[in-house]
């Protein structure tokens, strides 16, 4: 232990307690990142979008979750190259230059290095690994961590994102619908011009079914159907048969008792509700 | 390792102190180029030193060479100076009834040559001082003579006088390690001056240190360990006088090595074992000034090197 090269055990020691201190600030970071990715989701209500279209499949319905740890971890990552690790950045500008410069010429035995590597272990001798890390920047970041995990736990159990109901997600589901109108454009050859523009969805619309008039409102997603506004009641269409004697009877297509005139929207807008 | 060289290391800081006593003793004032002085003989460079008449050049290298025990010779450059005048010739001598050819050295054969105005002196002569500065030795008709060590050239050059004179070309300015500049004194040290030098005795110097003693400083001095991180600042910092704007022609990679050498002779001389950016940052201008090339347009705005050098400082943040 009388080598002055013992610097560089020291420094060493130095080297182990800033890597770990360094791996801190990354989870502190990237758990901060991932809290704040998670609070602006519950904010415009993502998690309780994926929980009511996904609720039968775990994974996407917690996707809001899972993504805002994805985040967290590849921001934090970026974060972490960015930042300068330099350990002899830790130390007072004299013994900056000193212990940069004797271990950059560790491998050097002249009598100047040795000198050197002298009074660097001198001076690295009396430090602790522990008190040259900047504790500050944990502080700092466990405050933001403890303000931000509130506010996140908050906006989860206030009613901000509770009353989602489907017509919140209209915008989503306009842009959705406009992928799809695009996407057919593009693959089908040139049809028929149809006066439908915008969403069919979340707007009271009227549908004609023999001369009668029907208000309905239509909802986006699989199987979700469409509530109709209670109106008169109308006459069934089908023609009854007795008991015991059942019999094919010639039916009326559905599509022969539409105006003619609103064929093409009624067939585009069950062709709509199909892809759903 | 011998003990001695460990004994000079130690004793490093108090030779300095007493070479600086030494030094003050007969010079007044011009810290500044006493220091890069000390430096260029440390680090094993030639140095250009530039002022006005009557500054103390001469007294300078005279006092630093008596300091230290070194041979001094000076040698006053004129247009009709030839290249034998410094390098010395061969002479017929007759001994005995017979004749015998012997090489007479020339003032290049001491250990500090002081060529003063050595801008006055053709460039034939100018060039004869090439092999001696670069190589150091001397090459006399087919026989190599090597000068003693240390060897260290100091030349001066008058800034004003300008006719007849023929400015050194940029190979063999390339070849001082530094460019060291003697300014007015102030008052008080001008009132000193006249103290000192207006009776009827004036101050000596003692020899502080030896000749071996120098060789061995200068040995250690380039033991003194840099950074990697300083020594691409250095290279960061030349590189940039090639394409910095207002300079024609940049500094070459002998610069870098010369801030790199200078830095450390700097560093021990200021009783430090490793180097510092402040070394690097003082000695960048001694070093660079007659090494970068201003174009027209920037001489015409009145721009100086040194203006450059500070501008490329701050620039790099050194």
């Amino acid at each position: 232990m009388d080598s002055p090269y013992e610097f560089l055990v020291y420094l060493k020691k130095i080297k182990v307690a800033h890597h770990r201190f360094e791996i801190l600030i990354w989870i502190l970071n990237g758990i901060i990142i991932s809290l704040l990715v998670y609070a602006f989701a519950l904010y415009i209500g993502l998690p309780a979008f994926t929980r009511f279209y996904w609720q039968d499949f775990l994974p996407l319905a917690v996707s809001p979750a899972i993504l805002s740890v994805l985040i967290g971890i590849i921001a934090a990552s970026l974060l972490r190259r960015r930042r300068s690790s330099d350990l002899f950045g830790l130390f007072d500008p004299e013994l900056r230059e000193k212990a940069r410069a004797a271990y950059d010429n560790r491998r050097a035995r002249s009598l100047p290095m040795q000198s050197l590597a002298a009074e660097v272990r001198a001076n690295l001798a009396k430090i602790r690994p522990s008190r040259v890390l900047d504790w500050r920047q944990v502080k700092i970041r466990m405050a933001l961590l403890v303000l931000l995990g509130g506010a996140t736990t908050i906006l989860a159990y206030s009613q901000i994102s509770a009353d989602i109901t489907p017509s919140d997600f209209q915008s989503i589901a306009d842009l959705r619908d406009r992928a799809l109108d695009i996407f057919a454009n593009q693959t089908a050859e040139k049809k028929v011009e149809v006066n439908l523009s915008g969403n069919i969805y979340g707007k009271p619309s009227l549908a004609v079914l023999n001369e009668e008039k029907l208000e309905i409102v239509l909802y986006p997603g699989m199987a979700a159907g469409s509530r109709a506004k209670a109106t008169e009641p109308t006459e069934r269409l089908f023609k009854p048969s007795p008991p015991g004697d059942a019999s094919a009877v010639p039916a009326e297509l559905y599509i022969e008792s539409l105006p003619p005139q609103n064929k093409e929207i009624i067939k585009k807008y069950f062709e709509n509700l199909a892809k759903g | 390792m011998t003990e001695d060289l460990k004994a000079i290391y130690g004793r490093a800081p108090d030779i300095f102190q007493r070479l600086r006593q030494e030094i003050d003793r007969v010079m007044v004032g011009q810290t500044v180029a006493i220091e890069q002085l000390m430096v260029a003989i440390l680090a094993g460079g030639h140095a250009l030193l530039e002022s006005n008449p009557g500054l103390a050049k001469t007294l300078l290298v005279k006092t630093a060479a008596r300091t230290m025990g070194l041979g001094y010779s000076r040698i006053q450059c004129t247009p009709d100076l030839m290249p034998a005048d410094i390098t010395g010739t061969t002479i017929i001598e007759e001994t005995d009834g017979s004749k015998k050819f012997r090489f007479e050295p020339g003032p290049v054969f001491a250990n500090i040559v002081l060529a003063d105005e050595i801008n006055r002196a053709s460039p034939k002569t100018q060039s004869a001082l090439l092999e001696a500065m670069q190589e150091r030795q001397v090459t006399v008709g087919n026989r190599t003579y090597l000068l003693d060590r240390p060897f260290f050239i100091l030349a001066t050059q008058n800034p004003i006088e300008m006719e007849g004179t023929f400015p050194l070309p940029e190979a063999q300015l390339d070849r001082f390690l530094l460019k060291i500049f003697m300014e007015y004194p102030s008052f008080e040290e001008e009132l000193a001056i006249l103290e000192r030098y207006s009776g009827r005795e004036e101050p000596t110097v003692e020899r502080t240190v030896s000749k071996e003693e120098v060789i061995a400083l200068q040995g250690l001095s380039r033991d003194i360990p840099v950074s990697l991180e300083l020594k691409k600042d250095a290279v960061e910092l030349v590189m940039a006088t090639r394409k910095w704007d207002g300079v024609q022609y940049g500094a070459s990679p002998r610069a870098s090595i010369g801030l790199i050498v200078s830095s450390k002779a700097r560093a021990f001389l200021m009783g430090r074992n490793y180097v510092s950016k402040e070394d690097l940052h003082v000695m960048a201008y001694p070093i660079l000034r007659h090494r970068i090339i201003l174009s027209f347009e920037a001489e015409r705005k009145g721009l100086t090197r040194d203006q450059v050098v500070t501008d490329i400082l701050k620039h790099l943040g050194l």
